[in-house]
């Protein structure tokens, strides 16, 4: 595997505030490389200057041999962008999006008719070409959005957060464009708010917190830094949904507590604990003293989420699946 | 370029808000206006025969200006002047019926006017009392400037104001120019288009760069090998087609339906279309710019300010002019190029605003193409 991607000593300031300090990473080729940070961490000004989109204040970054700072035209010709926000023209059809974002790029006549063909067929959206794109679907836009980036077949995508706003399906249908994507060659730098989904797609991840790299490696090297704490998950029973909530509130603040929350699919109660203070008694007696029924309770070992968290001190996103949001953690 | 801006056409011709100001809010304009111009052009009521009584007071002058006034206005059909001994008398006439108003010559451009009781017949004596006061005034200073100055030239002075006064005696209730008779809607036409093109293209062209911006294009599009410049500039060609449908909507329609006249020659017409277009591109050009930093949807701010600067600039009611304010306002200086090529046929003011506008027109693409390589900012 060569570097791709290499980015050294990055710093950019907005006045006095340094959203990105100094960070280096680097990413391979033909790698599907997450990139995780909470809001504010930095990450979306890093991918704008990789975008091209952001002047920088000091460092370098360098893509398939370029100087950004030298040559930013080399790069650009390079790079396919997917914003997070869907930007296409609602009164364009499908195709004609397609066509127009892949000509800004060189390609013309039949050789843009194909790719136009190509794209559309890639997405799933062979059969929506004369659709106009304000009167799709948010998950067929969503896949439109994609189609425009890639449409010219770029050697470095960049995809922030693709997948917000869209139905499992579309989701899935997505994923499997983002692999295809890196199985025909392309190195892509991926970024979601939805953990579960970095998990499942990128070979490589790289935690950003306060502009700074807080960690980088495989999903399993990332968990291998965490090796401090474990995670009880409880399943309740019976119990107002008030009391629960209140109930885990209360473990936040319990000695050796380091986070908890309740949410998720099934409605469970997840409480990330240090290794040192493992007394689980406390945690369920929260839940007893509001008659709260327990019906399960188990130990796991840290996940993603959990070193994420570990290493960051936040969640990723502010609530979880169900819209919960977290108990603070204790300090 | 070209296919961003074709593309952009396409989307913009798509959008019923694009349709709504390039083709129907000039034809709604036309034919309301139109219809309320047209009427406006017929007489409300009959002025008839209108008696003054006059006096000059004493003094060569008084008397000289009574008697150019008159011999000036006498000939005119309708108007009977009949003179008294003293402007008691003169007063007594209006009093007794006998004249339906009296003039009093002081001297110089002074004259009083004594109004009877008629509403109608007292407007139109007030508007040839101030006539005559505004004439007096202008041929004192022109005398004045050019005794002082050049005094071999006073005697072609005379010439030529005497010709000027012997054309005043041509004038009637229409406006002539060319040999043609001049209509509210000569000046409404013009107005409509100066006033579209700074609505159209400002509004539109602010808002499709605040949407362009806010719907993440602008970046896919910078991100892209295109230049920022080509960028900028083709979203201005978007107004190529969008003012020339303006135009064409208000100048065809207010010509067909109503009669409405603007330059006398083709040559004119042509260059007054060339002058709106480029109005036009130029107004979106500039609010193109400003779009790319406003962080709300500029359509209604943007209306609200347009509208109050086209209301204060005079183009439409000069009750709401203010002076040393109003005469440098773009939309007035605009109005005054087009006035003085469609309604004088002088066409030096039309040439150097189009001149300007090309000079702005191409100073805003360079800013913008300026802004978009400093990315953050605009971005």
């Amino acid at each position: 595997m060569t570097n791709y991607v290499t980015v050294e000593k990055l710093t950019k300031k907005y006045g006095d505030l340094v959203a990105v300090n100094s960070l280096s990473f680097t990413v391979e080729q033909n790698e599907i490389f997450g990139f995780l940070g909470p809001n504010g961490a930095g990450k979306t000004t890093t991918l704008n200057v990789i975008s091209t989109l952001s002047d920088y204040d000091r460092g370098s970054v360098t893509i398939a041999g370029y100087d950004l700072a030298k040559e930013p035209g080399k790069i650009k010709a390079l790079l396919g962008i997917v914003p997070q926000d869907v930007a296409v023209y609602g009164s364009l059809t499908a195709a004609e999006n397609i066509a127009l974002f892949a000509s800004l790029y060189g390609l013309r006549g039949k050789e843009l008719t194909s790719a136009t063909d190509e794209a559309l067929d890639f997405v799933g959206l062979a059969d929506e070409r004369k659709t106009r794109a304000g009167k799709m679907s948010g998950g067929m836009r969503r896949r439109l959005n994609i189609a425009c980036g890639i449409a010219h077949k770029p050697k470095l995508i960049i995809m922030d957060e693709p997948t917000v706003g869209v139905d499992a399906r579309s989701r899935e249908t997505i994923l499997l464009s983002i692999r295809k994507l890196r199985d025909g060659g392309a190195t892509i730098i991926y970024t979601s708010h939805y953990m579960p989904e970095v998990q499942e797609i990128a070979d490589r991840i790289a935690i950003i917190d306060k502009g700074r790299l807080a960690a980088i490696g495989t999903e399993q090297e990332l968990i291998g830094y965490v090796t401090d704490r474990k995670t009880i998950r409880i399943v309740t029973g019976s119990g107002a949904a008030e009391d629960i909530r209140a109930a885990v509130a209360e473990m936040a603040n319990l000695a050796g507590v380091k986070s908890a929350k309740y949410g998720g699919e099934r409605g469970e109660i997840r409480v990330d604990v240090s290794l040192e203070s493992a007394n689980i008694s406390p945690i369920l007696k929260t839940l007893m003293a509001r008659d709260v029924a327990i019906k399960s309770f188990d130990e796991e070992a840290p996940d993603l989420e959990t070193t994420f968290l570990a290493l960051t001190g936040s969640e990723l996103h502010a609530g979880d699946a169900n819209g919960e949001p977290a108990a603070p953690a204790k300090k | 370029m070209l296919r961003i801006a074709l593309q952009g056409i396409r989307d913009y011709y798509r959008d019923g808000s694009a349709m709504f100001f390039s083709l129907i809010f000039p034809i709604v304009m036309v034919a309301s206006l139109g219809n309320i111009l047209a009427n406006l052009d017929n007489p409300d009521s009959s002025i008839g025969e209108i008696k003054i009584g006059y006096y000059a007071q004493a003094g060569a002058e008084a008397a000289s200006s009574a008697e150019i006034f008159v011999s000036a206005l006498g000939q005119a059909d309708g108007i009977v002047f009949t003179e008294e001994k003293s402007e008691g008398a003169a007063k007594q006439s209006v009093a007794d019926k006998g004249a339906d108003a009296a003039m009093v010559f002081t001297g110089g451009d002074g004259v009083k006017v004594y109004e009877g009781g008629d509403d109608v017949k007292n407007r139109t004596v007030s508007m040839i009392a101030k006539g005559f006061a505004r004439e007096s005034a202008a041929y004192a200073t022109a005398y004045g400037t050019v005794a002082a100055e050049n005094p071999q030239n006073i005697p072609g002075l005379t010439d030529r104001l005497n010709a000027r006064a012997a054309d005043g005696e041509t004038l009637t209730a229409d406006r002539k120019f060319d040999g043609r008779t001049q209509s509210m809607m000569d000046f409404y036409a013009v107005t409509m288009i100066i006033m579209i093109c700074f609505m159209g293209g400002g509004i539109g062209g602010a808002s499709t760069m605040y949407l362009t911006k806010r719907e993440g294009l602008l970046r896919r599009l910078a991100a892209s090998p295109t230049r920022g410049g080509a960028i900028f500039i083709a979203n201005i060609f978007v107004y190529i087609p969008v003012s020339i449908a303006q135009s064409l909507v208000i100048m065809l329609l207010s010509t067909l339906l109503f009669g409405a006249h603007y330059a006398a020659t083709f040559a004119g017409n042509l260059l007054f279309f060339a002058f709106s277009v480029l109005l036009g591109m130029t107004v979106a050009a500039v609010c193109m710019l400003i779009g790319m930093f406003v962080k709300a949807n500029p359509y209604m701010p943007f209306m609200a300010v347009l509208w109050t600067l086209l209301f204060i600039s005079g183009s439409f009611n000069r009750e709401i002019f203010i002076p040393g304010f109003s005469e440098y306002l773009p939309m007035n200086i605009m109005n005054r190029a087009a006035f003085e090529l469609t309604l004088f046929g002088q066409s030096g003011l039309m040439l150097t605003a189009m001149a300007a506008l090309a000079a702005i027109l191409a100073a805003t693409c360079v800013a913008g193409s300026l802004v978009l390589r400093r990315k953050e900012r605009a971005l």
